[in-house]
C-alpha cells in the first residue's frame, strides 16, 4: 500500500502543473520628489491627483503586505522662498519622517528655501539630508550626507543599499552660490561609487538634474542599478528609460504620483522585479495622520497671519476697490444676479474647508488680493470677500466718481489669471461665460 | 507482474486524464477565436498627425487644435473617452461611434496661462481599437513673453547690518515689437536702482539695497514700466533678510493642536554671527513651558528644546519666549509661543 502511495505522489509531482512560489518578503524603493509645495490637490476640481495624505496611505498599503519599505526624496519640496514655502517645507520635512522617510535628496528649490532653514531642518529633521556634490558653507553648517547606506534584511539575506544624490548645476540660480559650493556630479559620484560599489548590493542614485544629464551619468556609472531622475516631467508614466538595464524613472511633478522599484533575492543576488509609477487618485484615502497636519499647516497660517504680510502693489493710475455691494447700488439686477453665482461664494468655499488664511487661495476667492485697498483679511475688507465685480471689471473708484466714462470691458484673459490650466483645467470660456452671463439692465440714473 | 499492471494502469489512467483536459482546454480556445474572427471584424483608428508643434505663442494666449481621424477598419469603432493631461482639454467633436471610413475629429485647447517656455501635453483617445486602444496625441511649443525678466523674484539673502547688496535684474523684448522701458523704480526708500547697460533689445539695472537699518526679514517690490499693451508694469517682488549679531528659527514657535498630556518638543536654533555673543538668560510664557539649552555641532549656535509642561490645561496657548544676550543691536529676541490643547 505504501508503496502505491508513493507511485501516486510521485506520478502528481510530474503531471500536476508545479508553480514556485518565492518568499513575499520584497524590498520596495518608494519614491517621490519636486513636489514644489503641493502639499495636497488645491481641491478645485474634482479628479486631481497627489497629495501627502494618499501617499501615505498608499505607503502603509506596501507595508501591509510585510515587504521592506525604504522611501526617498527627490527633492524640491517647496517652490520657491517666502514665508509660507517655509512653512510648507517645515510641514513636508515632518510628513516624510513620520512616513519613515530614510532620506530627502536636495533639489534647487530645497537650496533656494535659505541656508538658516536648510540648517534648521538638518538637524530636526528625523529624515536625513543628502547630497554628494552640494555643501553649504560653514556659516549655517547643514547637516547633509554624501551618501546613505542602508542595511535591511530582505528574504533571509541582509542586504546593503547605497543611495547617492546630486544636485545639476545647471537647475541654480547665482544667488545661491553665496551660501553652496557646488560639484560637478560626475567629479562627485567617482570617488564615492568607487567606494560603494564594494560594500553595497544595489547602488541608487537620486538624479535631481534633467533627463537627459541623468541619462549622460548613468551611462558613465554602469555600477548604478537605479536612477531616479527627472526634472518638469508631467507624465512620467510615459517616461520610463533604461540605460542597458539601468531604470532611469520619474516621480513626476508636484507629488501626483510616487514611484516603485520592487527587487527580490535570487541565489543570493538583487534582483529587480519592475519599476512602476502610479497616480495618487482619490482610491487611496487621506491617512489621518496627515490631515491633521495639514490642519496644522492652515493654522499656522493663520497663527502668522500670512495673508496681512504679502506686499501690497498699487493699482494703475491711482484706482482703489469699492466692493461689490457699491456697485449694487446702480447696477441692482445684476447685482442680484451675481449673487446667485459661485462668484459670490467664493470665500466661504474656502471657510469651509478651512483655507480662508492660505494667500495662496485667497487671491482667487476675494477681490483685489495683493493691490492696495484690495482684500487683506477679513476683520478689515469683509466688502471683499468673494470674486466680485471688480475682480473682472476693475477697481472702481473712478467709475463710481465719472458714471459716464468707459468702464469695464473685459474679456477671456481676465478669466485665465484664475482659471488658468493649474487650477481649472475644464475652463472652456464660451461655457464658463454661461455661467455668469449677466441679465440685461437699465442701469438706475443718480439723481 | 500484478503490481506492475496496476502500475501501468495508474500511469495510463493519469495520462489519460492530464492530455484530455489539455485537448479539451486547447480546443475551447481555438474555437473561442474562430467564432470571435466571424463575429467581432476590427475597427482601426488612423489620425492624420500624431504631434502638433503650435511653435511660438505669447504668454496668456490659447492655441486651439483639430486632430483629424478616419476608421480604417471594418468594424464600428466606438470612441470610448478623451483623456488630456494637466492644463489642457480635449473634446471629440465629432460622434463616439464611427462606421468603416467615416472620419472624426479631437479638439485640443491649450490656455498658457502664466507659463513661461517649453511645453508639451498630451491627450489620450480611448478606444475598441485593438491595436491602439490607448492614442496618444501630442500638442508641444513655445509660449513666450513680450518682455522677459530675470529674476523674477529678486533674493538678496542675508545681509550683514550695515551692509550693501546688489542684484542685477535682466529684462528682454521681443525686437521686433519696439517695447520701451519707461522706468523702473521702487517705493522702498532703501532701494536705489540704476540702469547698468543697454542692448538694443536688452536691459540690465542694478538693484541695490542700502542703510536698511531694521534687523530681520523684508520685502517689497520693484516696478518695471513699460510701452507694452500686454505688459504695461512688471512687478518684481523682492525679499531678504538683514541680520544683525545673531539670527534665530523659527520666528514662530507654533505648537499646533496638542492632545492633553501630549510631549510635544519644538526647537529653536540660535546662530551668532558675531562670535562675541553670547545667551545670558531666557524666559518662557506662561511659565508651564520649559526649555533646556544644548550646544550644537559647534560652538557658534546654541540649540533650545522647548516643551509643553504636564500641567498645562485645555485651550489656546500664548506666550512668549525670551532670549536675552549681551549683544547691544540685539538684546532681547521675542519668539511668540502659540497652539492648542484639546481634551
Amino acid at each position: 500500500m505504501k508503496v502505491h502511495i508513493g507511485f501516486l505522489v510521485i506520478l502528481l509531482i510530474i503531471f500536476l502543473p508545479i508553480k514556485v512560489y518565492g518568499s513575499s518578503e520584497s524590498l520596495l524603493i518608494v519614491f517621490s520628489g519636486e513636489e514644489t509645495g503641493n502639499l495636497e490637490p488645491c481641491g478645485c476640481y474634482e479628479g486631481q491627483i497627489g497629495g501627502i495624505s494618499r501617499r501615505d496611505t498608499l505607503i502603509d498599503l506596501c507595508r501591509e503586505k510585510k515587504d521592506v519599505i525604504l522611501p526617498v526624496s527627490l527633492g524640491d519640496l517647496p517652490k520657491s522662498s517666502g514665508r509660507q514655502e517655509e512653512i510648507k517645507m517645515e510641514i513636508f520635512c515632518r510628513a516624510i519622517g513620520e512616513m519613515d522617510y530614510i532620506l530627502h535628496n536636495l533639489g534647487e528649490k530645497d537650496i533656494e528655501i535659505g541656508p538658516q532653514l536648510l540648517n534648521y531642518l538638518s538637524h530636526t529633521s528625523k529624515t536625513v539630508f543628502l547630497s554628494s556634490n552640494v555643501q553649504l558653507f560653514d556659516s549655517f553648517p547643514a547637516k547633509i550626507n554624501q551618501y546613505v547606506l542602508k542595511e535591511c534584511f530582505v528574504s533571509g539575506h541582509i542586504l546593503k543599499i547605497a543611495f547617492l544624490g546630486i544636485l545639476s548645476k545647471s537647475l541654480l540660480n547665482n544667488s545661491v552660490l553665496e551660501y553652496i559650493n557646488v560639484k560637478d556630479p560626475v567629479q562627485a559620484l567617482k570617488p564615492l561609487v568607487k567606494q560603494l560599489q564594494e560594500k553595497a548590493n544595489l547602488i541608487v542614485l537620486l538624479s535631481h538634474a534633467p533627463l537627459a544629464e541623468s541619462i549622460e551619468i548613468g551611462k558613465f556609472f554602469p555600477e548604478i542599478g537605479l536612477i531616479i531622475t527627472g526634472h518638469n516631467i508631467e507624465e512620467p508614466i510615459d517616461s520610463i528609460t533604461y540605460i542597458n538595464n539601468t531604470p532611469v524613472v520619474s516621480p513626476g511633478t508636484e507629488g501626483k504620483y510616487i514611484g516603485i522599484a520592487k527587487y527580490s533575492i535570487n541565489n543570493a543576488v538583487v534582483e529587480r522585479k519592475s519599476v512602476e509609477v502610479i497616480p495618487l487618485e482619490s482610491k487611496y484615502i487621506d491617512s489621518l495622520e496627515m490631515i491633521s497636519l495639514l490642519k496644522e499647516y492652515q493654522q499656522m497660517l493663520a497663527d502668522e497671519d500670512l495673508l496681512s504680510k504679502i506686499p501690497q502693489v498699487p493699482l494703475l493710475n491711482d484706482l482703489s476697490y469699492v466692493g461689490s455691494t457699491t456697485c449694487g447700488i446702480c447696477h441692482k439686477i445684476v447685482y442680484e444676479h451675481w449673487r446667485k453665482t459661485t462668484h459670490s461664494t467664493s470665500y466661504s468655499t474656502l471657510v469651509n474647508k478651512g483655507y480662508q488664511y492660505d494667500p495662496e487661495c485667497i487671491k482667487c476667492h476675494t477681490t483685489g488680493y495683493g493691490y492696495v485697498s484690495g482684500f487683506l483679511n477679513y476683520e478689515n475688507n469683509s466688502s471683499l470677500i468673494n470674486v466680485g465685480c471688480e475682480s473682472c471689471h476693475g477697481a472702481g473708484s473712478s467709475h463710481i466718481k465719472y458714471v459716464t466714462e468707459p468702464f469695464g470691458v473685459t474679456d477671456e484673459s481676465n478669466c485665465v489669471i484664475c482659471h488658468e490650466s493649474e487650477h481649472s483645467p475644464k475652463f472652456q470660456y464660451s461655457e464658463y461665460w454661461k455661467k455668469i452671463k449677466h441679465p440685461e439692465e437699465i442701469v438706475k440714473k443718480i439723481p | 507482474m500484478n503490481e506492475i499492471k496496476i502500475y501501468i494502469k495508474i500511469t495510463l489512467i493519469f495520462f489519460a486524464f492530464i492530455v484530455s483536459t489539455n485537448i479539451v482546454t486547447a480546443s475551447d480556445i481555438s474555437d473561442k477565436n474562430i467564432s470571435n474572427e466571424k463575429i467581432i471584424e476590427k475597427s482601426k483608428i488612423s489620425f492624420e498627425e500624431q504631434v502638433y508643434d503650435f511653435g511660438k505663442i505669447y504668454v496668456g494666449e490659447s492655441v486651439k487644435h483639430a486632430f483629424k481621424f478616419k476608421n480604417l477598419g471594418k468594424g464600428e469603432l466606438i470612441i470610448n473617452n478623451v483623456k488630456s493631461s494637466c492644463g489642457c482639454t480635449a473634446a471629440l467633436v465629432s460622434k463616439n461611434i464611427l462606421h468603416k471610413e467615416e472620419e472624426g475629429e479631437i479638439e485640443v485647447k491649450f490656455n498658457s496661462g502664466h507659463y513661461v517656455g517649453k511645453v508639451t501635453k498630451s491627450v489620450v483617445v480611448n478606444s475598441n481599437d485593438p491595436e491602439n486602444t490607448k492614442y496618444k496625441l501630442t500638442i508641444t511649443g513655445e509660449i513666450i513673453e513680450e518682455i522677459s525678466v530675470n529674476p523674477k523674484q529678486i533674493n538678496f539673502g542675508i545681509i550683514r547690518r550695515g551692509d550693501s547688496c546688489t542684484k542685477n535684474v535682466e529684462i528682454k523684448t521681443v525686437p521686433e515689437l519696439k517695447i520701451d522701458i519707461k522706468k523702473v523704480e521702487s517705493p522702498n526708500p532703501y532701494i536705489t536702482i540704476t540702469k547698468n547697460k543697454t542692448g538694443v533689445s536688452n536691459y540690465t539695472y542694478e538693484v541695490t539695497i542700502s542703510k536698511y537699518d531694521y534687523i530681520g526679514k523684508f520685502n517689497g517690490i520693484v516696478f518695471i514700466y513699460t510701452s507694452s499693451s500686454k505688459q504695461e508694469r512688471i512687478d518684481v517682488p523682492f525679499s531678504g533678510e538683514i541680520v544683525g549679531d545673531l539670527t534665530f528659527y523659527p520666528e514662530v514657535l507654533s505648537f499646533g493642536s496638542v492632545k492633553l498630556g501630549q510631549d510635544v518638543k519644538k526647537t529653536v536654533i540660535v546662530n551668532f554671527i558675531n562670535k562675541d555673543v553670547k545667551i545670558e538668560k531666557i524666559e518662557a510664557e506662561p511659565g508651564n513651558i520649559s526649555y533646556m539649552i544644548s550646544e550644537f555641532n559647534n560652538i557658534s549656535a546654541k540649540k533650545i528644546d522647548v516643551k509643553l509642561g504636564r500641567d498645562i490645561t485645555i485651550g489656546k496657548i500664548t506666550g512668549c519666549l525670551k532670549i536675552y544676550t549681551n549683544s547691544t543691536i540685539q538684546p532681547v529676541i521675542n519668539i511668540p509661543v502659540n497652539g492648542e490643547i484639546k481634551g
